[in-house]
């Protein structure tokens, strides 16, 4: 019985979870929410974290039921990177701490592999291809040889950087999330604006749209030829259009019958619809989560790292740097055949 | 947990600034545990500032110099944060207790909150 303690930081989510042998004990999470039409800051969102990191570890340990941390919990995970600076050192700093204070191996752990890992556990998904999309990263993977390889990603700005930025020129709200008033809006747009559509093999670029957006937004809506429902809807269609495209492109190339999309982006029900009806035309099957596990959360990290447990990897304390950039194919997966 | 802070000039054409920080934290095993946790970050790249961190006692002592007076407050500052969340950790966590009288909400629902 392995039950791993997992921090996660690395954006403005930040969250801690306990997994024991498959089954998520707890999770709680806070959000730091900035004002409307504006973005989350480094130094900002770290002071947040700190304020709350200290107080998720223990609910979680309440929640989880867990009596005597020293005797249940076998490891604290944390996440290495990528992600931003100073958030990601609130989490390693804790995650130190408790590895010193209860005596357990500390595991450094990729937020990407969290999100797959997670993915897989929940959804039982056996090898999909993986459609990785947030507002830090934008990847089509899929494993092979110990290794989660990237077969096409975004060579600018993540897709749900370039939805949060649209947001802010609207200024919607960042409560619960700027993505997710997006998606509200679109559902009641209905007008198509023609965006660039840019795919490159299996690569896609995002800046391009987000720069023609975000400088006709304010004359179209002004002139009432579209309403910002209808930017968001056409906003939606023609990057999820991409994604769907390149993930294609990737399950073909691997004759993949799974799919399995992960990341904040993929609660988006429109973005796992659009998914849906390409596998249904491939005779494949699509694996989505819901908001619990697809959002940044510590559960994530607690299960990649019993993997990591499991598998008899260890780090030193003095190994356990944060990186902000942290690829996912750096990581040696040992715990796949 | 209190800090004796001091700056000091020298060489007019290469300006060097420093500071040293005595946090006492009232255990040697506490001490030993936040430098450790803490001596793992090393400065950004950025910065010029060039930090070490050593436990004397119960204390834990940071010699920081730098040529640039904001990348040495900076530097202070995050210093100052990273060992108080150490310590909080420590503190909070180390008292932990179990209650099961306690209600504990299922763990199955959703935890998101903002703030």
């Amino acid at each position: 019985m392995v039950c791993i303690l997992g921090i996660e930081g690395s954006a403005n989510k930040i969250g801690v979870g306990i997994v024991r042998d498959g089954e998520v004990l707890s999770n709680p999470r806070r959000t730091f929410c900035a004002p409307p039409g504006e973005g989350f800051r480094p130094t900002e969102t770290a002071v947040h974290h700190r304020q709350h990191v200290v107080g998720l570890v223990l609910e979680a340990l309440k929640q989880a039921k867990i009596q005597d941390p020293r005797e249940e919990i076998d490891g604290i995970a944390y996440t290495k990177g990528p992600g931003m600076g100073a958030p990601l050192q609130v989490g390693a700093i804790v995650a130190r701490m408790l590895s010193q204070m209860w005596g357990k191996p500390i595991l450094p752990v990729n937020h990407c592999v969290g999100h797959i890992e997670m993915g897989r556990l929940i959804t039982g998904a056996e090898n999909p291809v993986v459609l990785y999309v947030s507002g830090g990263n934008t990847q089509v993977i899929s494993y092979s040889d110990h290794c989660y390889r990237i077969f096409g990603e975004t060579i600018d700005i993540a897709v749900g950087n370039c939805l949060d930025r649209f947001a802010r020129v609207l200024r919607l709200s960042n409560d619960p999330s700027p993505g997710q008033n997006i998606e509200i809006m679109a559902r009641k747009g209905s007008k198509l604006y023609s965006l660039p559509y840019v795919v490159k093999g299996m690569d896609i670029s995002l800046s391009g749209i987000l720069s023609k957006i975000e400088g006709e937004a304010q004359k179209l809506i002004n002139s009432g030829e579209y309403t910002a429902e209808d930017l968001c809807f056409s906003l939606q269609e023609t990057v999820f259009a991409m994604l769907v495209e390149i993930t294609e492109r990737a399950m073909a190339h691997n004759g993949s019958s799974e799919v399995l999309i992960v990341g904040g982006v993929g609660c988006n029900l429109r973005l796992q619809e659009m998914m849906s009806i390409m596998a249904e035309e491939r005779g494949a099957k699509l694996y989505a989560t819901d908001e619990r596990f697809c959002i940044d959360n510590g559960a994530m990290i607690a299960q990649a790292g019993w993997h990591m447990a499991r598998s008899g990897v260890r780090a030193e304390i003095e190994d356990c740097t944060t990186t902000q950039r942290f690829r996912t194919d750096q990581v040696d997966v040992v715990w796949r055949d | 947990m209190n800090g004796d802070d001091s700056v000091s000039t020298s060489s007019a054409s290469h300006p060097e600034h420093s500071a040293c920080i005595r946090l006492d934290f009232g255990t040697e095993e506490k001490a030993s545990m936040i430098c450790r946790t803490l001596a793992v970050d090393k400065e950004p790249k950025r910065s010029c500032a060039v930090r070490n961190m050593r436990a004397e006692g119960t204390a834990l002592v940071v010699d920081i110099t730098c040529n640039d007076a904001k990348f040495l407050q900076k530097s202070i500052q995050n210093m100052f944060d990273m060992a108080d969340l150490a310590r909080q950790t420590f503190d909070k966590v180390g008292s932990y207790e179990y209650k099961s009288s306690e209600n504990v909400p299922a763990p199955e629902k959703k935890k998101g909150k903002s703030s």
